[in-house]
């Protein structure tokens, strides 16, 4: 109980040790020394730390916004099956629930983002709410094929029934994993969707539409944002470490597959430029044909579930 | 008798066919209304006495009386004395009436030959007010002479609610009196607006109220 | 069942007693005798949704009707509690929006005459079981929101849409006209029941004549393409009006067609695909359409339709689970449906009522014009803030919860070994993840752009909110919003009984799993709302004395501050316009001064509905060519007309005559 706790508590506080992760490989990519892997922690602290200062166009709506949204991730969390706790909470659907908190989370960021009356946070807005459109359809073809794999519809029951063996059902991973990396890229606005670096009109999307927070409210969002990049970190990791490895085994496999990600978010910021933005729909886009493509593989040759 | 009231009836709508002063089609509906009176008063022994008072006074005091003469004072004021031309002359429509007087009687034999309950003369004769009528009104360019033609529509009707005489006649009393109603309502309503519009009651310019 | 009656003729005769009294007590005199329709409606229809049994009557009726039964079975009680709440909230908010028509004596009394005359045949239409007493009333209610559509019917725009409506609803009307004359010449009988062993999958023709009510249903209900009616003639009508429409007319549709549902039995596999593939189609390209709109109030209208699409497919889910005998699946699609009706009304009727107070106070419906409004109008505003996010599905609010059973019921249906199944779930589930999406999109668009930011341009500015007429039935709205949300088995103990009517035999095993699975899902988002509780006392803490200063909008150093440089809405909705836009087409107008140095220029977009410029022209052009030709018979002589009655005449005596 207590190490369920415990283990919960060390996953909670994680994201930002993901992201110093990137920045860490960006920079060793670049030739940089760059900030050690904690620096997001300090960061956080000294937002927390400070006042703020509020645009006096906004509302009560730019106010609760980063709470929600950083009470959302944290929820989502609770689904998510970790190595030696499972998932907090498990029952039939909560892939369904998760999405739509996250969506939750999404909704009042757009608003408090229109909020302002400001046309760069419109913009990101705009752009925001397009490409997650697309994301949450994939993301849902992405669940259907798990359901569809494994009869399951609840994050613990599914991984738990996921086996890895040759032939069609890893190349069914492989897809998986592969439009999940794609989901990852875009909700964290990672390039080559956003980039994370700039706040020019070019690459506005994420970072844009927090532009007026501050202090606590900063906090939140960033570590909100943080977060939700490492729900679907662990989902992947979930899909990478198969459930009959003994749990250390399990926890060990799982925060190398969280490195090998964090490197290779890195690694993909520091190779690829941001796409023009006509074309980063286009990358969504590949999300959706590998998912559906993981799902005719399914359908077709899986039928009757894991071999 | 009553063969020969219907026969009257029948012949005073020929009349109508021939004349075209409209002075003489009110006094043919003044005489019809007569007619019908007295049908009414012969055929005394299946109705009630409560019917036959209230035909008697539909018939003799408005049909015959009233609306004849108010018709009268109205023609008088707007001076309309003659009909116009009519699209078929009137020789041809006196062809055209005499079809119909057959037509009707063939109505009669028909009802004749079934046991349907109903008065086979009345029958025929009433079809053949209605049909004329009807073909009074197509015929007709002026208002007061469609509404006049209506009128001996309504009687056309009476006259086949006296056929059937078994049933319930108040109701068709009923219609009756309240279709005389409205059409003399709208008439003068009519006549006062249309007036203004349009000059000497012509009907064939109505056809600018038509849609597209 | 003899007070449920009493309870529809008191609308008509509220209706109707407005006519004889002053202009301002016209509204109150109708209120009352609403409030008194409740009083008489909503015992019975409680009970039987409560304990699943039914309220029966005989009526009888002179030839050709013949005896007609008017039942309350839990299927006609949801119906009739939405219709009944609807028309008495619909009354009250009327008191408060028709005070901007006042000295309008006469056109004010149609209105409540007309609006009682509704909501009497909406009810009727739920309860009568004979074929030609449904299509009497169904006709009368479509032609009593023909007059409340018309009603200010001195604009040209207002006339041509009511006519538009007329006409689809008598294309629906034929449709049913069709389908149940044919039911009814098969069976020799006029009662629904009767028809049953024409639509069960052993009657010969049951597909099509299934097919028939679809549309027929269909039309009314909104589904595409039969939908192009709705977004003309909700803009056109009065507030309380549109929100009696969309929230409670349209599901007569889906009343209909899950009445016709209950007597198939067993339905042709085709026949489910066939409800689901094109509601998937209506949801998003209602949605679609919605996003393109710059009408507060056709925007709703479209998201109707979509909505619509959302109820078809937990019917085509249900029809499936019915196809495959699977009784969870089948609870599951029918309890999505029917929630989702009853979820629908609520949100939808606040988000009109909201609109109707947005475009009372400042006098226009263009939302580019729009914003700033959560100054103004603060509880308006939260209320509709409200019902965006429900809408949209978001967790805590009803919206969800009616989503999340739908969901369920396509997810579960993988488990069914049979491929075109799983394509047609993934279809499902992909396709609501979309218009889930677009509708996210859609809603932050309608609230950000209306309320929050600075106004765009410089519109009558609201003087006074606190109209309590207008507020009050959003208000009353709202209570269920949230409550559904949180605990969804308020709502599902209401549905259990009408899910029941559809599952072949008692299945309580299933149910049981439902109602654990909800009261689970109600812990979980318990728990969610304890965690924002937490952060927002967290943030609270943290600021506890710390300086938090007001200042402008972060606006890079530019010095010309001005409410035009915020995104509007056709802006907020050009990137995902542009990836659908075979779908939502835009005529694009651009005028620029051909000179070098150009002065004036001007730009101009309209969406337009695509379905209209496929479907609906082309036959109306087919139509008027062969039609054209006839055109001679209506020369606009009386004359002529009195001589085909003469003509008429004459045949059918001879007619007659050689028979004998």
């Amino acid at each position: 109980m207590i190490l369920k706790a415990l283990l919960f508590l060390f996953a909670a506080f994680s994201p930002l040790l993901f992201i110093g992760f990137i920045n860490k490989t960006k920079a060793w990519w670049a030739g940089r020394k760059g900030a050690s892997v904690v620096q997001p922690y300090y960061d956080f602290t000294r937002l927390l730390r400070k006042g703020e200062v509020i645009s006096k166009t906004t509302s009560f709506v730019f106010r609760c916004a980063p709470s929600v949204n950083i009470a959302a991730a944290f929820f989502a969390l609770l689904f998510i099956p970790m190595p030696l706790i499972g998932s907090i909470v498990s029952f039939p659907g909560d892939v369904i629930l998760f999405a739509y908190t996250l969506a939750a989370a999404k909704f009042l960021l757009v608003l408090a983002a229109l909020d302002t009356g400001s046309s760069f946070e419109g913009m990101g807005a705009s752009r925001e709410v397009t490409f997650s459109t697309l994301i949450e359809m994939a993301f849902f073809i992405v669940l259907g094929t798990l359901a569809l794999l494994t009869n399951q519809i609840s994050f613990e029951a599914i991984f738990a029934m996921l086996t890895v063996s040759a032939g069609y059902s890893l190349l069914v991973k492989i897809l998986l994993v592969a439009s999940l990396f794609i989901m990852l890229l875009t909700e964290g606005s990672r390039v080559p969707v956003d980039d994370p670096a700039t706040h020019l009109e070019l690459t506005m999307i994420h970072e844009v539409m927090i532009l007026d927070y501050s202090g606590p409210d900063l906090a939140f969002m960033v570590y909100a944002a943080a977060m939700k990049m490492m729900l679907i970190a662990l989902l992947i990791a979930n899909l990478c470490v198969p459930p009959y490895v003994s749990s250390i085994t399990a926890t060990v496999l799982f925060l190398g597959v969280l490195i090998v990600l964090s490197v290779a978010v890195g690694a993909v910021e520091s190779f690829i430029a941001r796409s023009r933005m006509s074309h980063v729909p286009q990358f969504i886009f590949l999300m959706t044909a590998l998912s559906l493509t993981a799902f005719a593989v399914v359908a077709f040759f899986l039928r009757g579930g894991l071999s | 008798m009553t063969d020969i009231l219907i026969i009257l009836l029948g012949t005073s709508m020929l009349y109508v066919f021939a004349v075209s002063r409209i002075e003489a089609y009110v006094k043919t509906l003044a005489f019809q209304g007569f007619l019908l009176f007295l049908l009414v008063i012969i055929d005394i022994q299946e109705i009630d006495w409560l019917n036959i008072a209230f035909l008697s006074l539909e018939t003799l005091v408005i049909k015959t009386m009233v609306i004849p003469y108010f018709l009268f004072t109205v023609i008088r004021k707007n001076e309309i004395a003659r009909e116009v031309e009519p699209y078929i002359t009137q020789f041809y429509s006196l062809i055209i009436a005499s079809a119909i007087f057959i037509f009707g009687f063939v109505a009669a034999f028909w009802a004749a030959t079934t046991n349907a309950g109903i008065k086979p003369l009345y029958f025929g004769v009433s079809i053949m007010l209605i049909v004329s009528s009807l073909f009074l009104i197509v015929n007709r360019k002026t208002i007061i002479t469609h509404i006049l033609c209506y009128m001996m529509l309504e009687n056309g009707i009476f006259l086949l609610s006296l056929s059937v005489a078994n049933e319930l006649p108040l109701l068709v009393n009923l219609g009756v009196l309240l279709d005389l109603f409205v059409g003399v309502y709208l008439f003068v309503i009519f006549f006062n607006k249309i007036q203004e519009m349009y000059d000497g009651s012509r009907i064939d310019e109505l056809t600018d109220l038509k849609d597209e | 069942m003899r007070s449920v009656l009493i309870g529809a003729a008191l609308f008509s005769l509220g209706g109707l007693s407005a006519l004889f009294v002053k202009e301002k007590f016209k509204s109150i005199l109708f209120i009352l005798f609403a409030a008194l329709a409740q009083v008489c409606i909503l015992p019975g229809v409680i009970q039987v949704l409560l304990s699943g049994g039914y309220l029966e009557m005989q009526l009888s009726f002179s030839e050709p009707i013949g005896v007609s039964f008017v039942r309350l079975d839990p299927l006609a009680a949801l119906f009739a509690l939405i219709i009944s709440l609807g028309s008495f909230l619909a009354a009250v908010y009327s008191h408060g929006y028709m005070k901007m028509y006042s000295g309008e004596s006469a056109e004010l009394s149609s209105y409540f005459f007309f609006l009682g005359l509704m909501s009497s045949s909406m009810l009727l239409v739920v309860l009568v079981q004979n074929a030609l007493l449904f299509l009497i009333v169904w006709e009368l209610m479509s032609l009593a929101s023909f007059f409340l559509v018309n009603y200010e019917h001195k604009k040209e725009d207002v006339r041509k849409a009511s006519i538009y409506y007329l006409v689809a609803m008598q294309i629906g009307a034929a449709f049913l006209l069709a389908a149940f004359g044919w039911s009814s010449a098969l069976t020799g009988s006029l009662d629904f029941n009767s028809f049953q062993s024409v639509v069960s999958s052993t009657g010969a023709y049951s597909v099509f004549i299934f097919i028939l009510f679809f549309l027929g249903f269909g039309t009314k209900a909104g589904f595409v393409p039969l939908h192009t009616w709705l977004p003309k003639a909700h803009p056109a009508a009065p507030t309380g009006v549109s929100a009696l429409m969309s929230g409670v007319m349209i599901k007569t549709g889906i009343y209909g067609i899950l009445r016709i549902l209950l007597l198939t039995g067993t339905p042709d596999v085709r026949l489910a695909y066939g409800v689901l593939i094109i509601s998937i189609i209506t949801g998003i390209y209602g949605i679609a359409n919605a996003i393109a709109q710059t009408d507060l109030k056709k925007l709703l209208a479209f998201s109707s339709i979509e909505n619509i699409g959302i109820i078809g497919m937990g019917i085509g889910v249900g029809m499936l689970g019915l196809v495959y005998n699977n009784p969870l699946i089948t609870s599951l699609g029918f309890l999505g449906a029917l929630l989702h009706t009853v979820n629908h009304f609520i949100f939808k009727s606040v988000l009109f009522y909201g609109a109707g107070i947005v475009y009372s106070q400042t006098h226009t419906r263009n939302i580019e014009k729009l914003g700033g409004l959560n100054n103004s109008l603060p509880l308006t505003s939260m209320m509709v803030l409200m019902s965006s996010l429900a809408i949209s599905g978001v967790p805590i609010l009803n919206g969800f919860v009616s989503e999340f059973a739908i969901y369920i019921g396509i997810a579960k249906s993988f488990s069914i070994d049979s491929i075109a199944v799983n394509i047609a779930a993934l279809m499902g589930l992909s396709g609501l993840a979309l218009i889930g999406a677009m509708a996210l999109l859609c809603f932050t668009r309608l609230y950000g752009i209306c309320f929050l930011g600075t106004p765009r341009s410089h519109v009558h500015s609201p003087s006074e909110e606190k109209i309590y007429s207008l507020l009050l039935p959003m208000a009353f709205l709202v209570v269920p919003m949230i409550l559904i949300g949180i605990v969804p088995m308020l709502a599902i103990s209401l549905v259990t009984s009408t899910v029941g009517l559809f599952l072949p035999g008692a299945s309580t095993i299933v149910w049981l799993e439902i109602v654990s699975l909800m009261t689970t899902v109600s812990t979980s988002l318990a728990v969610f709302v304890l965690f924002i509780v937490f952060f927002l006392a967290v943030r609270k803490f943290l600021l506890r004395n710390k300086s938090v200063q007001v200042f402008k909008t972060w606006d890079c150093g530019y010095q010309q501050e001005s409410s035009r440089v915020q995104y509007t809405g056709s802006s907020f909705a050009q990137p995902i316009l542009q990836l659908v836009a075979e779908l939502v087409p835009q005529k694009i107008q651009v005028h620029k001064d051909q000179v070098l140095f150009p002065v004036h220029a001007s730009f101009e977009s309209h969406a337009q509905d695509v379905s209209e410029r496929v479907f609906i022209q082309p036959a109306v052009r087919l139509l008027n060519k062969f039609l054209n030709k006839f055109s001679w018979i209506q020369s606009g002589r009386m004359q002529q007309y009195i001589l085909y009655g003469l003509l008429f005449l004459v045949a059918l005596l001879l007619w007659i005559w050689s028979g004998k």
